[in-house]
């Protein structure tokens, strides 16, 4: 499944908070797939492990907290955004407001029908067999 | 229909393309519709502007 855009959308705009469950045990984020870790270095949101993670790190690297969109009833229609396969696609970026909040910011105007598409970081792109070096 | 010059010859511009995004709306903040923390992620898709279907993505992880 992917999300797509049923009107144009002007760059720019942002899409969020990614909703979902946040916890800080990373015991909890191994049985889940749909998890970013958040730590304080806004710069350092990335996506990780097999599905789809997201981790937001502080400003020394450590993280602040895991959010957990695994869970449908616990969860908003973020989780449906998919990963690009190059740079060329990518429409979106995730970013953090407030060491906490998961925001996807709109890179160029999307026409209707275009699928929404943000970068979870080469980690999770490797898993998912896609080349990295399309995103340097 | 407009037209560029090119020499001795003129080449029409392609005025559907310049208007692709002629209509767009600002940029905007556009929050997840309102709804009980317990519903289905499916619910808080905001309709007017996103449609959620089969990924264009090849490797897309399938039923998220």
């Amino acid at each position: 499944m992917g999300v797509f855009a049923a009107r144009p959308i002007a760059r720019l705009s942002y899409f969020g908070p990614y909703c979902c469950k946040k916890y800080n045990n990373s015991i909890d984020r191994k049985r889940t797939h749909y998890t970013w870790e958040v730590r304080q270095n806004n710069t350092s949101l990335v996506f990780i492990i097999i599905i789809i993670r997201m981790q937001v790190h502080d400003k020394s690297g450590n993280i602040i907290h895991y959010v957990d969109g695994s869970e449908l009833n616990k969860s908003n229609w973020l989780r449906y955004i998919n990963c690009p396969e190059n740079l060329h696609q990518q429409n979106l970026v995730a970013f953090v407001v407030d060491e906490s909040e998961i925001f996807y910011l709109v890179t160029r105007d999307i026409p209707i029908g275009q699928e929404l598409l943000v970068y979870y970081g080469d980690i999770y792109a490797k898993k998912l067999g896609i080349d990295t070096t399309k995103f340097s | 229909m407009p037209s560029l010059c090119n020499g001795n010859e003129k080449i029409p511009l392609n005025t559907q393309l310049l208007s692709k995004f002629a209509h767009i709306r600002d940029a905007q903040v556009i929050y997840p519709l309102l709804v009980n923390v317990e519903s289905y992620a499916l619910a808080t898709m905001p309709r007017d502007t996103v449609y959620i279907t089969t990924s264009s993505i090849p490797n897309a992880v399938r039923n998220k």
